[in-house]
This record gives structure tokens, C-alpha cells and sequence, in this order.
């Protein structure tokens, strides 16, 4: 079963963002930020916290809507306008939704449905939104579970797992959804640490399986391993953007060199 | 004893059945008035939390109103003026003035009275949902309707359970203001039995205790609930 969809060819931009403005009241968080993202690439963003990568990250699936600039995915334009006070609003909520779906998201809190069990949870959006057969959803959620090695806890509710487990569950609900693109908003900053690993592990796999994934994240060696392409971010702009070679080896920002040499210090 | 032979033949044999029937109006109108009430609720909860300004404002005035007025009196105008306002809706179209059927005003009134409370426990019940679940639900593409309906309602339910069997049990017994507008519930056919054998006591104490089983009962339903929920919500 290929984990993400196989419509686009390799290399095909999945991800387009031009010239992204964000502003929250005073803060101007994003301030004009391009990005782009092809199948098959694990493009990581890290940067200080305020930095505006998980604002970035969260326009991709418009759960933050920009102020201006350009959103295509899988080549579909994101249709925003103006409402009478000014805001940028969404023009097809219905387009929005569309999108979304082809978008994995793992948040930060895990956000598992805590009336729901684990395979419940896995299930859902395949069988209320994209109309999979109950039985088929079943049988694939279950060998998502397996595959992030959760399967002997699947009729447990989230509240009784410990948060490695939650987000190994969320990292498969999000794949059942057979998205184009994971994106993972800081996977492993809610976890106490001795949990990090099996987390990074499940995301490290799909890395090596080819899945496309936008990965924000703290953990710099992790980002360093994995990646295809990194940006580092500062005040809402991108400093410094290229292999993971070129951004931690040899960094052409002096910002982005002390960043990272104080992140691995720390680690 | 035979006195209490005596009450037995009064109350269970000549009254039996128009004591059920009544005891069965209440419930009926009591569970009308709940799920319109729900109904109401839900829609008021909703447009207090991302409605239109104009909206709000519309909620707001209708729960502050409702909940201002007395009950017996809300029901009254409700009735009356209501019932003048339907016949001067047909007059306009030249129809003639139609009956107001008792058990629909009934669950009408009770249901807006109780939406207006609902309104507010469910709204709380809502804001204490971590609103990452919801934008969980947003982020997979799923409709409104369907985060309403499988992700929002079922969360919030715990925290309004609580509120929502309050609200039961006393509607239970305000069903019973009902009566008012001459509608047979349990309560006015025990007057009626009352006035009729003049057992004034007998009557008024078994319909007490006939209150008091519903309300047992209902009860023994909220906690079965309760510990379904428990199921995944632990020490709740």
C-alpha cells in the first residue's frame, strides 16, 4: 500500500507559497516568505520560536490565513479575497476543505479525538469524509497502526496512552488519509524526552519510504539526518535555505550558524 | 386496613388509567420540550460562539428574556398571544382561526423556556473543549456539519452532562405549570381527581411519589451515561 497518494510524479512541486504576509495585531510574523515543496522531499524548518515557522507550516492548510501572498498546492490555486473590513477571508471554504484533506497534519498536542479509540480516530476522515468502505478502513487503519507499532492498542482511548503512543497514533491517522503531504507542527516538543525517540523513529521511516513531509521541529540532528532541504528562519523571513549540508555545515548567515551551534550544543 | 384497601380502590382502580395517561403526557411533553429544547440550545450555543454579530445580539435577547420572566407567565403569553398572533397570521390570508392544539404549545413553550438554559450550559460545555481537537478535525478537510456532529457534541457532553439532568428534572416538574392552559398532564388530572372525590391528600401524595419515580429513574439513566463516558474520559 504506497502510504501517500502516487498522483504526482517525483519532482513535482506539491507545495508553492509566494511572498506569504501574516500579521497578528502588531506582530508582523511572516514578512514575505517563498516556499516550495516536491514530492518526496522532507523539507524541515527550524529557527527560534517567534520565528514564524509553525505560522508558515499552519498557511499551508490554511488553518492560519494569510494576509497576502500565493498558496498552490498539488498545483491548485488557493482562492483568498477581501471582505468589506479588509481581512483576508477564504473565497471556496468547500476548495479549502478539499485541500486539507489531501494535507496530513500531526500537531504538537497530539489533538487525538478523546471519545473516539485509536482505530475510531484512524478511521474517521477516511469513512465520513472520503467515503472509504467501513471494512477497507478498517483494514488499513490497522496496518497503519502496526506499522507505527501501536496495533495491540487499538481499542484503547487516547486518554489511557502515554504521549509517544498519542502521537504515533496521530502520525497514523494522519497517513490513513492517504495525504500528499505530511506536515508535522513540532511532533516531539510535548514529549518528556525518554518518549522523543519512538516518535522521531515512526517520522524517520517515512522519511526513508519517500513520503513528502513539511517538518517543524527543535530537533536539530533529527533535521540534520533527514531532510532533503532545511530553512532556517528569522523574523518572519527565511535566512538561509539549502541542503542540510549547506544550512548546518556551512551556513552563509552568521544568525543562522549561531543558531545552529547553540541547538547542538545543547543536545 | 382497610383504609388503605379504600385508597388502593380509589386511586388504582378508578383513577388508574387517567393517572397513567397523565403520568404519560408529562413524560411525552417533557421529552418533547428536552429534545426542542436541546435543539434551540445547540443553535444558540453556536451562533453565541461564531455567529454574526446580529445574531449574537438576537441570542443574547432571547436568553436574558427567557430566563428573566417567570415561567407560569412565559407560558400564558406564549399561549395566548401566541395562539392570537397564528390566528391573525390566517386572518391575513383569509383563513379561518384554527384550534391550538394543547400538546404542541406545550412542547413549544417548554422547549423555548429550556432552550434559552440549554443554550448557556452547552455554550460553557463547548468552550471547555480544547480547541486543538476541533482544528484537528478542521485540518483533515472535514465539513462543519460533521465536526458538529461527531467531534464537538460528543466532547462537549461530559461537561454538560452535569447541566442537562438539572435542566431534565426540572422540566419534569414545570411540564406541570402546563396545566395552566387546561392541558391534562399528570398534575391537573390529580386535581381533577382530587376536586372529585375530595381525597384532597391521597391524590396530591401520589402523584408526589409518582413525580419522585421519575425522577428516580431518570437518575439511574444520567448515570449510566455518566459511566459511559467515564469509558474514555478517566475520573471525570
Amino acid at each position: 500500500m504506497p502510504l501517500t497518494s502516487d498522483a504526482l510524479p517525483a519532482g513535482q512541486p506539491i507545495i508553492e507559497i509566494r511572498d506569504l504576509h501574516k500579521r497578528f495585531g502588531q506582530q508582523h510574523v511572516l514578512q514575505g516568505v517563498s516556499f516550495t515543496a516536491s514530492q518526496g522531499e522532507v523539507v524541515s524548518l527550524i529557527g527560534a520560536s517567534g520565528s514564524g515557522k509553525s505560522t508558515l507550516l499552519r498557511c499551508m492548510n490554511l488553518l492560519e490565513i494569510p494576509d497576502s501572498g500565493q498558496i498552490a498546492i498539488a498545483g491548485e490555486q488557493i482562492g483568498l479575497q477581501h471582505n468589506r473590513k479588509g481581512q483576508t477571508v477564504l473565497a471556496d471554504l468547500q476548495q479549502v476543505e478539499r485541500i486539507r484533506n489531501r494535507l496530513g497534519m500531526v500537531f504538537q498536542n497530539f489533538n487525538l479525538w478523546p471519545h473516539m479509540t485509536v482505530l475510531e480516530n484512524v478511521i474517521e476522515v477516511p469513512i465520513r469524509v472520503q467515503h472509504v468502505p467501513r471494512v477497507q478502513a478498517i483494514e488499513q487503519g490497522e496496518a497503519l497502526l502496526a506499522k507505527v507499532g501501536i496495533a495491540d492498542k487499538r481499542h484503547s482511548y487516547p486518554a489511557f496512552l502515554s504521549g509517544g503512543q498519542q502521537q504515533r497514533v496521530a502520525i497514523a491517522r494522519a497517513l490513513a488519509t492517504r495525504p500528499a503531504v505530511m506536515l508535522f507542527d513540532e511532533p516531539t516538543s510535548a514529549l518528556d524526552p525518554e518518549l522523543v525517540t519512538e516518535v522521531l523513529k515512526v517520522i524517520r521511516e517515512l522519511a526513508e519510504d519517500g513520503c513528502t513531509m513539511v517538518l517543524v521541529t527543535h530537533e536539530m540532528a533529527f533535521a540534520r539526518d533527514v531532510s532533503s532541504k532545511v530553512m532556517f528562519l528569522h523574523q518572519g523571513r527565511i535566512e538561509e535555505a539549502g541542503t542540510p549540508r549547506e544550512v548546518f555545515v556551512s551556513p552563509s548567515s552568521e544568525r543562522c550558524r549561531q543558531f545552529i551551534n547553540a541547538q547542538l550544543c545543547r543536545a | 386496613m382497610p383504609w388503605l384497601q379504600q385508597a388502593f380502590e380509589t386511586v388504582i382502580l378508578e383513577w388508574g388509567t387517567p393517572l397513567f395517561e397523565g403520568a404519560l403526557v408529562t413524560l411525552q411533553i417533557s421529552l418533547g420540550a428536552f429534545v426542542v429544547g436541546l435543539a434551540i440550545g445547540v443553535t444558540v450555543a453556536m451562533v453565541k460562539l461564531s455567529g454574526p454579530r446580529v445574531l449574537i445580539h438576537l441570542a443574547d435577547l432571547y436568553t436574558t428574556l427567557c430566563r428573566a420572566i417567570p415561567e407560569l407567565l412565559l407560558i400564558l403569553l406564549l399561549y395566548y398571544a401566541g395562539g392570537d398572533l397564528i390566528n391573525l397570521a390566517l386572518a391575513q390570508f383569509g383563513l379561518d382561526p384554527a384550534p391550538i392544539n394543547g400538546f404542541m404549545a406545550a412542547v413549544v413553550v417548554l422547549g423555548i423556556v429550556q432552550g434559552a438554559y440549554a443554550g448557556e450550559i452547552i455554550r460553557g460545555a463547548i468552550q471547555a473543549i480544547p480547541p486543538g481537537h476541533i482544528e484537528a478535525a478542521r485540518a483533515f478537510g472535514c465539513p462543519r456539519l460533521l465536526v458538529l456532529r461527531r467531534i464537538i457534541l460528543p466532547e462537549m457532553l461530559p461537561h454538560a452532562l452535569g447541566g442537562l439532568s438539572n435542566l431534565w428534572l426540572v422540566l419534569i416538574k414545570d411540564s406541570a405549570l402546563i396545566s395552566v392552559v387546561g392541558y391534562s398532564e399528570l398534575l391537573f388530572t390529580a386535581k381533577q381527581a382530587a376536586g372529585s372525590s375530595r381525597e384532597y391528600l391521597l391524590f396530591y401524595l401520589s402523584v408526589a411519589a409518582v413525580y419522585l419515580v421519575i425522577t428516580l429513574i431518570s437518575n439511574l439513566l444520567f448515570s449510566r451515561i455518566d459511566r459511559r463516558i467515564a469509558r474514555w474520559m478517566p475520573a471525570h
